[in-house]
């Protein structure tokens, strides 16, 4: 395994370009992970001292640190409580000591524990680049293949929301999550790229698959009534 | 590099390599307690370390990051060899059982105390939602922290532990902790890993990644020019003995139908070569060069597929009877394939390899058409169940070497005599040349009472010279092992509207895969534990196991009366339905009682005709009744949410304990020259408690603390003959066996002591704390006794000894009850309550019981609601880690969970006891099932039962 430690991000930005075959290494919950979807050959970049892990209010945002861990994000008070749940939907203490809010996000995992709960709350991410610090919606940033490190998920100080899990068990890989943040719906169903917006029926646009999570009929069932579910 | 960090308060210099992980690391350097149970998956929270003050999984730290740290291990919990508060209230609440992940869930509660000191249910959920426990479940985990709190605050535990039994007894029925608690929850090296010297040989298992095919040939040349290979071993050099891995009285009830290497591969992930190496580095690198030409063949993976006219046959091989034979063998034989090999049957199990029939049996009494004639209603139903895994922490493993000419393994095993048996027959050596070890096991489950990875971890070691270590990965657990045979049950029962059971039906047939490992006995049980808890006239059952190319099956706890259970429960369920009656009416008004004539055993024996007996002690009226009573059953639930409704169900359900008739067990008790004693048993502790078992018969009997006795088991140099552990025969065997000889001891003492003294023999008595008194006031401690015995005009040393063989049954008996709520919107299932109330006899150590009591039912929750191997189309087990498999963890644990021993004295157990545990993975399921029917109508009848096929059963999609 080749590692890399980078001194300063803006180092660690340009690693990540010039190794093609490279990867962060944050919290290494999921790039150190047996199975792991990082192709266990890439060469590692290990941001983990780099990264701000603080929580903190900005005048309207709260400023979440890509380098807090989902534990402190679920016992922090300024986190509205919607995106505490999606956190605590990594259901291990030791595991959510360690994952990242920026690795979670910056994986987009189709079971991202995060990114549902996010979009709904219409994030923004704080990325650094090559050329430099740069804010994008989460709904861009997922949309794109960014080499760049993530710095910071910005939301909306005392939003409002509902994430919930659907899973085999509590520490299955999500069959589907849903959540929704004054009048933003997310869903991510596992095997089908998150979907988002401010139609109630997104998951029409959702194209579902079968695998060891569910049938697609039956997360296209969910899909059409996770919403309807919450009380 | 160098990493310096600070470990348990200590400065540490740590040398490894610079992406080495953190655990390996750790543990490399002695601290023993941080273990890996799942590769690296993130799972298990074996490797769980307190970094930095915070709780993290080393698998997931560099070891470079460690530069610096502050690290604390379960090591550091000491105060020298004294455990901490915490242990102490863990080994007292009974949670320390197999242990393999104790020490981390010491730590971590430790961690949670520190800054919680006192922390709520949700806080302590919390803090083990990242580890995993399968013998004892979670519940008493909420006890061990309140003791612990009381510990630390009072100076003593406060609450009550588990009920006693038997007031006149001081330590039988009494909860004392277990007498090897402290070892294993300190982590201590008691594990077969803690054994392997650094210059140990690696053991590579080369795996078919086809489910069917011939092997054409195998070139291994290239491998065999590596530096550091010792030794190929493949289907074209290996011996040509045909035996099977599963631990069963010899002659087994399973063919001899496999060798170390067959020259058809029957599974994906079967064997194909074994590599001795040495370094897995090398040992991988030989694997790639061996080239290896395949012939595939249509594999057939259902029972319904095998079962098909013209299927493939999976044993196609030259059939050998040892006993039985029938008439036209050599005309059957002249279809088979020399590629296939053999199928060597020690007696006849009604097999017929050439339609993949490994085996059959059926009986019955009565006249079941005039009983279905009588019914007022009949329901005839199929039932399916999954493959299910074990999943014990501790992986198989092995370690072997040759010293003074001999074969010396540490095993991980349940049946360390059946393993010298076979390790002796694949090496064609004899017994006296083996001595296998059985250390401390990490979790078995049955899946240890095969002889998995010994047969080839021995021959490896004997043909070498090498000493050599083999773990099975997590992965190779899932596809290389044993696992629950899946079964497809077909029930018919009839009965009246009084409720009345007219007739019951059974037609199972099992998956047994690739070899017959249990082909018999475990289907067996689906009808030989379930049909005998009715007292029905007319009962049937039919039996056909079929060969398939699933992975292996074998003994999983409960073998198979959990499939067994599923059917015929939830099949009575729906007929009371139907009959518009309550089930629980109908389960009591045709369930046996003491002394009822069991003629329905006659058919049931293991290959052979069994024997009728009366029910003897039997708590299940009084398990049903109160259980009845803990739920309110009959009174209808409701929910304020109207999507969520709630059922109830129950189960009443039995096992045995032991194979009367066929097992064995014997222990030698020694007094030794001080006055204290040892007592060593064949028996093999799984971490259930067996010695601590065999240290009380020792303490009641002869009048002493439980601190002077030790015990040794399980090893096949020092210990007698033990058929091993299981089909539940620890305590009734193995326990029966040391208090024999514990009893002769006595004997032995008092003529001793009477000789000494001066005395009449029937004039002595044994007063506590270990000394003889005499009824004239004349008395000698056990310490004068024995070493004046041992003097130059001495009588020699006395050593009691007793062997264990019956015929006689002691079977528990019990009632589990659940209550669920099922959303039917969604179709979550949440299982609100549980209730298992089982009757052990007298429970000996009844803390230890509760939490086996706990830990199977959640193994059975987990069957019935989550766990399920998955094959794709090639055969490939898909979901072979924790994760994807559907482990249950602390957050499916029932949010009211309760297990209560039934107060019942058993004429035949020792102090009356009867087995505990497996007899708890029966009620899960139809209980549950039963409950969802109740809830929201819709019977879902194969496992798991999944909010997916509740919403199908509803309509939904």
């Amino acid at each position: 395994m080749v590692i890399h430690q980078a001194k300063t991000l803006e180092e660690a930005v340009k690693l990540r370009h010039e190794i093609e075959n490279s990867a962060y290494l944050a919290g290494g919950t999921e790039v150190l992970r047996l199975n792991s979807s990082v192709d266990s050959s890439a060469e590692l970049i290990d941001i983990s001292a780099l990264l701000d892990a603080s929580i903190s209010i900005d005048g309207d945002k709260l400023i979440i640190g890509a380098g807090a861990t989902l534990q402190s994000i679920k016992e922090c008070e300024l986190v509205p409580e919607f995106i505490k749940d999606a956190a605590a939907f990594c259901s291990s203490f030791e595991k959510r000591n360690m994952a990242t809010i920026g690795g979670n996000v910056a994986l987009k995992r189709d079971d991202s524990y995060m990114l549902a709960a996010l979009l709904a709350a219409e994030a923004e991410v704080v990325i650094e680049c090559h050329a430099g610090e740069k804010v994008k919606p989460l709904s861009v940033y997922i949309s794109k293949n960014c080499k760049g490190v993530v710095k910071a998920i910005r939301i909306a100080a005392g939003r409002k929301g509902w994430a919930k899990k659907i899973a085999i068990t509590s520490s299955s890989h999500a069959t589907l999550i849903a959540a929704e943040s004054e009048g933003m719906y997310a869903i991510s169903a596992s095997g089908s790229p998150v979907a988002f917006g401010r139609d109630r029926e997104i998951y029409k646009n959702i194209e579902f698959v079968s695998d060891l999570r569910g049938s697609a009929e039956y997360k296209k069932y969910l899909a059409s009534v996770i919403f309807e579910g919450r009380r | 590099m160098d990493i310096k960090c600070r470990i348990n308060g200590e400065n540490i210099v740590l040398i490894a390599e610079r992406d080495e992980r953190l655990r390996d690391v750790l543990y490399r350097a002695g601290y023993n307690s941080v273990r890996d149970s799942d590769d690296r998956e993130g799972f298990a929270g074996s490797d769980t370390i307190v970094f930095n003050g915070v709780l993290k999984y080393s698998n997931f730290i560099l070891a470079y990051q460690a530069e610096g740290a502050e690290i604390m291990t379960a090591e550091g919990l000491m105060n020298g060899r004294e455990i901490n508060y915490v242990q102490k209230a863990m080994v007292a609440a009974g949670i320390v059982q197999s242990a393999y992940n104790a020490p981390a869930a010491a730590l971590i509660l430790t961690w949670l105390l520190d800054k919680k000191p006192n922390p709520t249910k949700a806080d302590i959920q919390e803090a083990l939602s990242g580890i995993f426990i399968r013998d004892a479940g979670y519940e008493h985990y909420y006890l061990a922290v309140k003791l612990a709190i009381e510990l630390r605050d009072e100076g003593e535990f406060k609450s009550e532990i588990a009920p006693s039994f038997r007031p006149s007894l001081d330590f039988i029925g009494k909860p004392t902790g277990k007498i090897d608690g402290a070892a294993l929850v300190s982590g201590e090296p008691v594990f077969v890993e803690d054994k392997v010297p650094e210059n140990a040989w690696c053991l590579h298992v080369l795996r078919s990644p086809f489910a069917h095919a011939y092997i054409k040939s195998i070139d291994t040349s290239a491998a065999e020019k590596l530096d550091g290979v010792a030794k190929i071993v493949t289907a074209f050099n290996c011996p040509d003995i045909y035996y099977m891995q599963a631990g069963q009285g010899n002659p087994e009830p399973s063919p001899h139908d496999r060798r170390l290497f067959n020259k058809k591969v029957r599974h994906v992930g079967d064997r194909v070569a074994g590599i001795v190496a040495k370094t897995k580095e090398i040992a991988d690198k030989a694997a790639e060069l061996i080239k290896v030409e395949y012939e595939p063949i249509a594999p057939v993976f259902t029972v319904e597929e095998a079962m098909a006219d013209g299927a493939p046959v999976v044993q196609n091989g030259i059939v050998e009877y040892r006993a039985g034979a029938p008439a036209d063998l050599d005309e059957y034989n002249k279809s088979s394939d020399e590629r296939d090999g053999k199928i060597v049957y020690q007696f006849p199990l009604h097999a017929d390899s050439h339609r993949n029939i490994a085996a059959g049996a059926h009986g019955g009494i009565g006249d079941i058409e005039k009983g279905f004639a009588e019914a007022d209603a009949v329901v005839d139903e199929t039932y399916q169940t999954s493959q299910i895994q074990c999943t014990p922490l501790e992986p198989h493993v092995c370690y072997a070497h040759i010293e003074g000419g001999r074969l010396v393994m540490n095993c991980s095993t349940q049946v360390p005599y059946h393993v010298r048996r076979i390790v002796g027959w694949v090496c064609q050596i004899p017994e006296n040349k083996i001595h296998i070890i059985k250390e401390r096991v990490g979790g078995g489950y049955g899946s240890k009472q095969d002889i998995l990875v010994e047969d080839l971890v021995g021959y490896c070691t004997w043909i070498t010279g090498k000493p050599i270590y083999y773990r099975n990965t997590r992965a190779e657990e899932f596809y290389a092992n044993s696992t629950r045979h899946p079964m497809r049950v077909r029930v018919k029962m009839g009965g009246k509207k009084d409720g009345t059971i007219t007739a019951i039906y059974m037609d199972v047939r099992a998956n047994t895969g690739p070899y017959g490992n249990h082909c018999l006995t475990v289907p067996m049980n689906a009808s030989s534990k379930t049909l005998p808890i009715f007292a029905v006239d007319n009962m049937y059952y039919d039996l056909l196991t079929y060969y398939t190319n699933i992975p292996p099956t074998g003994a999983y706890q409960g073998y198979g009366a959990p499939k067994g259970y599923f059917g015929i429960i939830s099949c009575m369920g729906q007929l009371a339905m139907k009959l518009g009656i309550d089930p629980l009416m109908m389960a009591k008004k045709n369930i046996v009682h003491e002394g009822y004539m069991l003629e329905i055993l006659k058919g049931l024996g293991e290959g052979r005709e069994g024997a009728v007996v009366p029910v003897g002690s039997c708590g299940l009226e009084e398990a049903l009744d109160q259980g009845a009573e803990m739920i309110n059953w009959g009174k209808k639930e409701v929910s304020e949410d109207p999507d969520w409704k709630i059922g109830k169900g129950f189960a009443m359900i039995q096992q045995g304990s032991g194979l009367p008739g066929l097992d064995h067990a014997t222990a030698q008790c020694k007094l030794l020259t001080d006055g204290t004693f040892i007592l060593f048993s064949g028996g093999a502790d799984l971490g259930t408690g067996l010695d601590t078992i065999s240290a009380k018969c020792v303490s009641e009997i002869m009048r002493v603390p439980l601190e002077v006795v030790s015990v040794v088991s399980g090893d096949t140099d020092s210990c007698p003959f033990d058929t091993g552990a299981y089909a539940s025969s620890g305590t009734y065997f193995s326990g029966n066996a040391s208090l024999l000889a514990v009893k002769d001891l006595k004997e032995k003492v008092l003529v001793e002591a009477s000789l000494q003294l001066g005395e009449p023999k029937e004039e002595l008595e044994l007063v506590w704390p270990g000394k003889i008194v005499s009824k004239s006031g004349k008395e000698i401690t056990y310490s004068k006794l024995s070493h004046d015995a041992l003097q130059g005009d001495g009588r020699g040393q006395m050593i009691g000894k007793g062997t264990f063989v019956t015929p006689n049954f002691a079977v528990p008996y019990g009632a589990h009850f659940a209550e669920v709520a099922v959303n039917v919107r969604t179709g979550e299932i949440k299982v609100n309550k549980f209730y298992a109330l089982q009757d052990a006899g007298t429970p000996i150590n009844p803390e230890i019981a509760l939490c086996q009591m706990y830990g199977a039912a959640m193994k059975s929750i987990g069957h019935t609601l989550y766990e399920g191997m998955i094959l794709d189309e090639n055969g490939t087990c898909v979901n072979a880690n924790f994760t994807d498999y559907g482990t249950p963890m602390i957050y499916e644990s029932p949010e009211d969970f309760k297990s209560v021993l039934i107060d019942v004295d058993d004429k035949f157990g020792p102090f009356g006891a009867k087995s505990i545990s497996e007899i708890a993975t029966n009620g899960a399921a139809p209980s549950i099932a039963m409950a969802i029917a109740d809830a929201c109508g819709v019977w879902v009848r194969t496992w798991p039962i999944t909010p997916e096929k509740i919403l199908k059963g509803l309509g939904k999609f």
